[in-house]
C-alpha cells in the first residue's frame, strides 16, 4: 500500500504539470483524462487489497465510465474548439476578404491613402485623411463630453442619490443604452440641432468665437458638434453603467478607511473611490471609444457629411463609417471606387483594434499591480 | 502591563447606560465602560456579543448602517461623542482606528499615509515627508519601505500592508487608536509585529483592541472587557480577569468552555 | 471585384426574398425590379396594378440604389436595373449587355431659405452663378451675380448655406448635369457624378433631409426633385435655359422638354444622352431627366417576353397621372417616343417587333 500511494501521489504530480502545460499550449490530449486515469488507479489498487473477486467488476465498470468520460469530453471539447475555430475563421475572413477587396487602393495609394485628403471618384484620387480626421473629431467630442457626466452621474448614483432613485434611473440607463441609434439621430435633428443652431453656437460665436476662431462659425446646427454630442449622449449610459459598477465593487473597508481618517463624504468619494476605480473607467472609456468610432447612423444624420477638415468646433465633417453608409451602394460600380472605401473600413476595423488592444494592456498593467497585491496580501 | 495599574487612571472615553439599535434589533444592553488615557484596553467575547459593535460607536463608523441608532451616554474628554452638534468628522479626526482586513488605498505607500494630511490641508511636501517618515517608523514600516515610497501599497505583503494602515492612522495624530481585530488575518510573525507596535505606541496614545484571540488580550493589554450577547459582564484589570474573575462566565470562557 | 458582386448580389436577393416572404407559393413569372430608391414609389404602384390585370406575374420590387441596379441587371441577379442616370461612355463599355429604356421622367429643383425674401417672389438663377454657390465662392445672398439676374428682389446679406446630398443619388447627377453644362469652372474642377467630391456646404442622407435641412436653416440653398416640390409645396428658383428663358420646373415645363429632345433627330436611338440644357424652347426646363429601367440582351427567351409585356404596359396604361404624377414623375409623352422605343424593343428581343397601342 505504501510505495502505491506515493506512486500515485507522482502520477498526480506529474499529471497536474501535464496538465498546466497543456493549458498554455494546443491540448492534444484532454486534460481531463489524465485526472480521471488517476482514479481509476487509485481504485484499481484499493480493490486489489480489499476484495480479489470484486476486482474484475470493478475495473470493467471503471473502465467502461472511463471509456464514456473520454467520450463525453472528446464530444464537449471537439464542440468548443469548432465554436472557437469558428469565430477565429470568421475574423480572418473578414480580415482577409477586405484585404483582397481593398487591394487595387492599396496598390495604387500604398501608405499615402492614410494622409491623402483628396476623395475625387471623378478624376480616380482616394484619400483617407479627412474621413479618419472626422472619425476622430466626432470620437473626440463624444468622449469629452460623455465621460465627466458618466462619472458624476456614477458617482451619484452610488453615493448620493436616494435609494428609490437609484433602481430607476440603473433601469433607465440600460434601457437608453439599448435604443437604436437612428432614434438618438431623429433626437438630434429634433432638438439638439435647433438648441445648437439657435442658441449654443451664436452664443460660442459672440463670446469665445471673438478670440479664436475654432469656436466661431456658421451656426448651422448640423455638424461635428451635434455628431460628436449625440454620439456622446449614446455613449454616456454605457461609461455611466460600467463606472457604476466598479465603483460599487470599490470594498466596504477601503471606503471605511478613508471615514476613520476622518474624512468628509465627498473626500472620500473624490480621493478614495474615484482612484481606486480608474481601471474600471478606463475599460468603460474604450468601450464607449467603441462605440462611438464605429457610430453610423446617428453621425451621418448630424453631421453634415461634407468631406472637408473641421477647423472650427461649428464647422460640418464626415466620418469613415458615415461615408461607407452614404456611398457604398454606389462606389460598387467603379472597382477602384469600391476598393478605395472598402481600405476606410479596413481602417476603422486598424482603428478599433489597436485602441481595444491598447486600452486592455493598459487595464491590464493598472489592475495588474492591484491583482497580483491582493493575492501577494492574502 | 506590570506598573500599570500603579498609575493614576485617567478616563478618556467614558460610556454610561448605552445601548445601541440596528433597525429594531438591539446590539448592545446598557452598557458602563470607561477607557482610560494610554491604557490598552482589550475587548473580548464569542462572535456577535456586540464587543465590535462597542468599537465602532466610539468614533461613529456605525453611522453608515442605516436604522443605526443609540441611546445613553458615551463621552470623548467629558464631551459627547453623539452630542447633536457634532461632527463625526471630528471625532474620528480625534479617534482614528485600524481594521481587520489591512485596507489600504488605491495609491502609493506616501500617499496612503499622506492622506489625511492632506484632506486637512497641508501642502507643503517638507512637512508632508517629515510625518510620514516618522508615522512609518512609529509603525515599524520605515526600514521595509523606505526605498520604494512611490510604489503602489498593494505591492506589500499582509502584514506590512496592516502596519502601512497603522501608519496611516498615527500620521492624523489621534488620540485614540481603535483597532478592530488588527491582526486576525496575519500570519504568525506578522502579528508578533504588530503586538510589540501596540506596547511601543502605548506611551503616546489610548488604545483600544477587539480581539478573538484571548492569549492576544492577555498579551498586550493593560485592562480587559468581556462582552456577551450585547452585555458587559465584567471589564477589570487584564491579570484579574485571567486569573480570577468575578463573573462564572467570564470563567466559562476564558477556559474554553463556550465561543 | 468578385465578392463585390456576390455581395450585391446577396443584398439584393436578400431585398427580393424580403418583398417575396409575404406571398408564398411560386408564380408561373417571377420579375425582380430593383435599383433606384427615386422610381422606387412608382414602381411599386406600377407592380400592383400590373399583378392585378396580369395574373400568373408576380413582381418584386426593391430600393438598393441606382448602382446596384445597374451593376446586378447587367449580371443577371435582378430582371430590371432601376436607374436616375443614362449609361455614360465608360458604363456602357463595362456593362456592354444593358439596353436603357426611359420609363418616367423627372427633374432637379433649387429650393431656398433666404430669410426676407418672400415665398411667392421669383427667384432667377443661371448656371454659372449656382454654381460658383455651389463652389462657395459666392457667398452671401446679396452676391453682385444674383442681385444681376434679380433686380427686383431685396436680398438680405446673409452667408449662404450650401446644402446638398450625401448619398449617391439621381437628383445629385442631374444637378451637377446642369452646372457641368453652363460652368466651365464646375465642369474643370468637380464635374458630373452621382455622388461628387463637394467643395462646400453639408451633406443629407435621401431628399427628405434635405428638404428639412434647407426649411430648417436660415440662408440655406438645396435641390429636390419635382415629386418633394409637389408634395411639400415648396418654391423653387427659375433656372435659365439654353434659349435664355428662365423656367420653373412643373409636369409641364419637363415634358416640353422631354418633346424637345425626342423630336431632335440627332437625340441617339439607345436614349444614352441627357436632356440636361442642350434644348430649344420657351418653357423648356433645362435640368429634367428620363428615368430608366435597364434590361441585359442576355436574359433568356421566355424571360424576355414578360419583360417586354410588362415594359410596354409601363410605358402606355403605367403612363397615366395616377401613377406617375401621383408619385413624383411627370409621364412621358408616348407619340414621340415611338419610333425609338421599337428600337429597343427590337433590341432586346430581335425579329419580334410588337405593335403597341397608345396608352393613357
Amino acid at each position: 500500500m505504501e510505495p502505491d500511494m506515493r506512486a500515485q501521489g507522482e502520477t498526480g504530480e506529474a499529471g497536474q504539470v501535464l496538465v498546466s502545460g497543456k493549458e498554455s499550449h494546443f491540448p492534444v490530449v484532454p486534460p481531463r483524462i489524465l485526472l480521471t486515469d488517476q482514479e481509476g488507479t487509485y481504485g484499481a489498487s484499493e480493490g486489489e487489497s480489499l476484495n480479489p473477486e470484486g476486482e474484475s467488476i470493478l475495473k470493467d465498470l471503471r473502465e467502461t465510465s472511463q471509456v464514456r468520460i473520454h467520450r463525453s469530453e472528446r464530444l464537449f471539447q471537439g464542440t468548443l474548439r469548432i465554436g472557437g475555430l469558428f469565430v477565429l475563421a470568421l475574423f480572418a475572413t473578414v480580415l482577409g476578404v477586405s484585404i483582397v477587396e481593398a487591394w487595387p487602393s492599396i496598390e495604387k495609394f500604398g501608405w499615402s491613402f492614410l494622409w491623402t485628403s483628396t476623395w475625387n471618384p471623378h478624376r480616380q484620387i482616394f484619400g483617407a485623411w479627412t474621413y479618419i480626421v472626422g472619425t476622430f473629431w466626432v470620437t473626440g467630442i463624444a468622449l469629452l463630453f460623455a465621460i465627466p457626466i458618466a462619472i458624476l452621474s456614477s458617482l451619484f448614483l452610488s453615493d448620493y442619490s436616494p435609494k428609490w432613485l437609484v433602481g430607476g434611473v440603473s433601469t433607465l440607463m440600460e434601457m437608453l443604452a439599448g435604443i437604436p441609434s437612428i432614434v438618438f439621430g431623429a433626437f438630434g435633428i429634433i432638438f439638439m440641432v435647433p438648441l445648437l443652431r439657435d442658441h449654443v453656437e451664436p452664443f460660442l460665436s459672440d463670446t469665445l468665437g471673438k478670440h479664436w476662431d475654432f469656436f466661431n462659425g456658421d451656426s448651422m446646427g448640423y455638424g461635428i458638434l451635434a455628431a460628436g454630442l449625440v454620439v456622446g449622449i449614446m455613449v454616456i449610459p454605457l461609461v455611466a453603467t460600467v463606472t457604476r459598477d466598479s465603483l460599487v465593487m470599490v470594498p466596504r473597508e477601503t471606503v471605511e478607511a478613508a471615514y476613520a481618517l476622518g474624512s468628509t463624504k465627498a473626500e472620500t468619494v473624490f480621493f478614495v473611490k474615484l482612484p481606486a476605480v480608474v481601471p474600471g473607467i478606463t475599460g468603460a472609456v474604450i468601450l464607449g471609444f467603441g462605440r462611438a468610432i464605429g457610430e453610423t447612423m446617428a453621425v451621418l444624420l448630424l453631421i453634415g457629411n461634407q468631406a472637408s477638415i473641421p477647423t472650427s468646433i461649428q464647422d460640418v465633417g464626415y466620418t469613415i463609417s458615415s461615408l461607407l453608409a452614404n456611398t457604398f451602394t454606389y462606389a460598387v460600380i467603379d472597382p477602384l471606387y469600391a476598393a478605395a472605401e472598402i481600405e476606410l473600413g479596413l481602417i476603422l476595423l486598424v482603428i478599433s483594434l489597436v485602441v481595444n488592444t491598447l486600452g486592455r494592456e493598459l487595464l491590464m498593467k493598472l489592475m495588474g499591480g492591484r491583482l497580483a497585491g491582493s493575492v501577494g496580501g492574502g | 502591563m506590570e506598573n500599570g495599574t500603579q498609575e493614576p487612571l485617567v478616563p478618556k472615553i467614558a460610556v454610561k447606560n448605552f445601548s445601541a439599535f440596528y433597525g429594531k434589533t438591539q446590539a448592545l444592553h446598557n452598557v458602563d465602560f470607561t477607557i482610560y488615557e494610554r491604557k490598552i484596553t482589550a475587548m473580548i467575547g464569542p462572535s456577535g456579543c456586540g464587543k465590535s459593535t462597542f468599537l465602532r460607536s466610539l468614533n461613529r463608523m456605525n453611522d453608515f448602517f442605516q436604522g443605526f441608532r443609540v441611546e445613553g451616554s458615551a463621552t470623548l474628554d467629558g464631551e459627547e461623542i453623539y452630542g447633536p452638534a457634532v461632527n463625526p468628522v471630528l471625532i474620528r479626526q480625534r479617534v482614528g482606528m485600524v481594521f481587520q482586513k489591512p485596507n489600504p488605498f488605491q495609491k502609493s505607500i506616501f500617499e496612503n499615509v499622506a492622506y489625511g494630511l492632506r484632506i486637512q490641508g497641508v501642502k507643503s511636501r517638507s512637512v508632508l515627508s517629515d510625518i510620514v517618515e516618522k508615522s512609518l517608523k512609529a509603525a515599524a514600516l520605515w526600514d521595509e519601505v523606505k526605498d520604494r515610497l512611490n510604489g503602489s501599497a498593494f505591492s506589500l505583503s499582509g502584514g506590512q500592508q496592516q502596519r502601512l494602515c497603522i501608519a496611516r492612522a498615527l500620521a492624523v495624530e489621534p488620540e485614540v487608536i481603535l483597532l478592530d481585530e488588527p491582526a486576525s488575518a496575519l500570519d504568525p510573525i506578522s502579528t508578533a509585529r504588530i503586538e510589540e507596535l501596540m506596547q511601543d505606541l502605548k506611551d503616546r496614545y489610548t488604545i483600544a483592541i477587539v480581539t478573538h484571540n484571548m492569549q492576544q488580550a492577555a498579551r498586550v493589554s493593560d485592562r480587559t472587557a468581556f462582552f456577551l450577547d450585547g452585555t458587559l459582564v465584567e471589564v477589570n484589570d487584564t491579570t484579574k480577569i485571567f486569573t480570577n474573575p468575578e463573573d462564572s462566565r467570564t470563567e466559562d470562557y476564558i477556559t474554553g468552555r463556550f465561543g | 471585384m468578385n465578392i463585390v458582386k456576390v455581395t450585391a448580389g446577396f443584398a439584393a436577393a436578400l431585398a427580393v426574398v424580403s418583398v417575396l416572404s409575404g406571398v408564398g407559393t411560386a408564380r408561373a413569372t417571377d420579375l425582380t425590379i430593383s435599383g433606384s430608391t427615386m422610381l422606387f414609389p412608382l414602381e411599386q404602384v406600377w407592380a400592383n396594378a400590373y399583378m392585378k390585370s396580369h395574373p400568373g406575374v408576380h413582381i418584386s420590387v426593391a430600393s438598393t440604389g441606382s448602382g446596384f441596379g445597374i451593376s446586378n441587371a447587367a449580371n443577371g441577379n435582378i430582371t430590371i436595373g432601376a436607374s436616375d442616370a443614362y449609361l455614360t461612355k465608360d458604363l456602357r463599355k463595362r456593362y456592354g449587355s444593358l439596353a436603357s429604356i426611359p420609363v418616367a421622367f423627372d427633374d432637379t429643383q433649387v429650393i431656398y431659405n433666404i430669410p426676407g425674401v418672400h415665398k411667392s417672389q421669383l427667384i432667377r438663377m443661371d448656371g454659372p452663378t449656382l454654381a460658383r454657390i455651389f463652389m462657395g465662392k459666392i457667398r452671401f445672398w446679396d452676391d453682385k451675380a444674383i442681385r444681376a439676374i434679380n433686380p427686383h428682389v431685396r436680398f438680405p446679406h446673409r452667408r449662404i448655406k450650401v446644402i446638398h446630398r450625401a448619398d449617391a443619388s439621381g437628383t445629385t447627377f442631374v444637378f451637377t448635369d446642369y452646372l457641368s453644362q453652363t460652368s466651365k469652372e464646375w465642369y474643370e474642377e468637380i464635374g458630373r457624378d452621382l455622388s461628387p467630391s463637394w467643395p462646400v456646404g453639408s451633406g443629407y442622407n435621401g431628399s427628405d433631409a434635405v428638404v428639412a435641412a434647407v426649411m430648417a436653416t436660415p440662408g440655406a440653398i438645396g435641390y429636390v426633385g419635382l415629386g418633394w416640390i409637389n408634395e411639400y409645396h415648396l418654391s423653387s428658383m427659375a433656372l435659365k435655359n439654353l434659349d435664355g428663358y428662365y423656367v420653373v420646373g412643373s409636369v409641364k415645363t419637363i415634358r416640353n422638354a422631354g418633346f424637345a429632345a425626342l423630336h431632335d433627330p440627332t437625340f441617339p436611338d439607345d436614349f444614352n444622352r441627357t436632356i440636361v440644357w442642350n434644348l430649344h424652347g420657351k418653357d423648356v426646363y433645362p435640368d429634367a431627366n428620363f428615368e430608366f429601367w435597364m434590361v441585359s440582351t442576355d436574359l433568356p427567351h421566355s424571360t424576355m417576353k414578360e419583360v417586354k409585356k410588362m415594359l410596354v404596359w409601363a410605358l402606355t396604361k403605367g403612363q397615366q397621372e395616377k401613377y406617375t404624377v401621383k408619385t413624383g414623375f411627370a409621364p412621358l409623352p408616348f407619340a414621340p417616343l415611338k419610333p425609338r422605343l421599337n428600337k429597343i424593343l427590337n433590341r432586346l428581343l430581335p425579329g419580334n417587333t410588337m405593335k403597341i397601342e397608345t396608352g393613357g
